[in-house]
C-alpha cells in the first residue's frame, strides 16, 4: 500500500487516550473519509503500531499518559522506516504549536480539539493533500 | 506553544499557514463504495446527506456514552475540588485533576457540549494554579455546577441530536 496510489484505500492511525475520541474519529474517518483506521490508546502503542502497520498518516493527540504525542513523533522522525510518515497533531484548542516545533517534528499540520466529527475527514484530507484520490 | 482561541481550527505548517474551520474544509477524491455517489453528486467541499445519515445513529450512541463518562469526570473534579477547599489536594491529586479536566475539554466539546468544554478549561486553569484562595475555590464550584448542568442537558441542538 502506498500513500501516493489513488487505487488503494489509505490507512490512518488515530492515537488518543480517550476511548470515545478514538471511536468518533474512527467513525468519521471511515465513513466520511472512506479510509481504513487503526487506533492506539498510548504513545507506546502508537510507536509500535507505526512500525508494524506503516499507516499512510497518523492523527496524534498531544497530551497522553506516558509518552506524549510530540515525543512519539520525534522517535518516528529518527527512524528511517517511519521518518516520512505524515503526522497531524490533535492539540488543545487554546494551544498552538510553535513554528519551530513544526520544523523539528515535520508536522503535516494540527487540528484543534474539540473537533467537529463531521468535518474531520475533510480537514485531514486537506492537510495531507489527499484530494486527488484515496 | 502559544495561546489561540479558535475551536476546531486546522493549522498547516508555517510555510503555508492559513486557517479553516468546520465544514469549509475540503475533502475531495475517489471513493470506493456507495458513499462515492453521495459525494460525487454533492459539493465536494461538503459532507453529503448520505454520509451524515450513515454516521449519525452511531454518533448518537457514542455521544450518550461520552456524556456518562464526562459526568463521571465531573464527579472526579468535584472530589478534587473538595480536597482543594480543605487544603488537602496534594501535587499528585492536582496533576490528576488537570489530566481529567483536559480529557473532559476535548470529549465534551467534540460531542456537542461546548459549554461544559469551556467550563472544563476554566477548571483546568484552576487546578493548574499552584496557589488558589477561597474566592477561586468558590468560583470553581460555580463553574463545575455549570459544567454538570450542560452535560445533564441536551448540549447543542445540532445534527448530533
Amino acid at each position: 500500500m502506498s500513500a501516493g496510489d489513488p487505487m488503494t484505500i489509505r490507512r490512518v492511525l488515530v492515537v488518543d487516550d480517550d476511548d470515545h475520541i478514538r471511536e468518533v474519529a474512527t467513525l468519521a474517518l471511515e465513513v466520511v473519509g472512506g479510509w481504513q483506521v487503526i487506533t492506539a490508546e498510548s504513545g507506546e502503542d502508537a510507536a509500535r503500531l507505526v512500525l508494524s502497520e506503516r499507516p499512510d498518516a497518523v492523527l496524534m493527540d498531544v497530551m497522553m499518559p506516558g509518552i506524549d504525542g510530540p515525543t512519539v513523533v520525534e522517535r518516528l522522525r529518527g527512524d528511517p522506516l517511519t521518518a516520512g510518515i505524515p503526522v497531524i497533531l490533535l492539540t488543545a484548542k487554546n494551544l498552538r504549536v510553535d513554528p519551530r516545533d513544526y520544523n523539528r517534528l515535520q508536522l503535516a499540520g494540527t487540528i484543534a480539539k474539540p473537533f467537529d466529527p463531521m468535518a474531520l475527514a475533510g480537514q485531514v484530507a486537506e492537510l495531507l493533500g489527499w484530494g486527488d484520490g484515496r | 506553544m502559544e495561546e489561540s482561541a479558535e475551536v476546531g481550527t486546522v493549522t498547516r505548517p508555517p510555510q503555508r499557514a492559513d486557517v479553516m474551520t468546520g465544514l469549509e474544509a475540503t475533502s475531495t477524491g475517489l471513493v470506493a463504495d456507495d458513499v462515492a455517489s453521495d459525494r460525487a453528486a454533492a459539493d465536494p467541499t461538503r459532507v453529503s446527506a448520505g454520509e451524515i445519515d450513515r454516521v449519525l445513529p452511531a454518533m448518537r450512541g457514542l455521544r450518550a456514552r461520552a456524556r456518562a463518562t464526562n459526568l463521571a469526570r465531573a464527579d472526579q473534579l468535584q472530589s478534587a475540588l473538595d480536597r482543594a477547599a480543605d487544603g488537602e489536594l496534594d501535587e499528585a491529586g492536582r496533576a490528576q485533576a488537570v489530566s481529567v479536566a483536559h480529557q473532559l475539554i476535548g470529549s465534551a466539546g467534540t460531542f456537542g457540549f461546548s459549554d461544559a468544554s469551556r467550563r472544563g478549561a476554566e477548571l483546568k486553569d484552576f487546578f493548574s494554579a499552584r496557589e488558589v484562595d477561597e474566592d477561586d475555590v468558590q468560583t470553581a464550584r460555580i463553574r463545575l455546577m455549570a459544567l454538570r448542568t450542560d452535560l445533564e442537558g441536551e448540549g447543542e441542538q445540532d445534527e448530533l441530536g
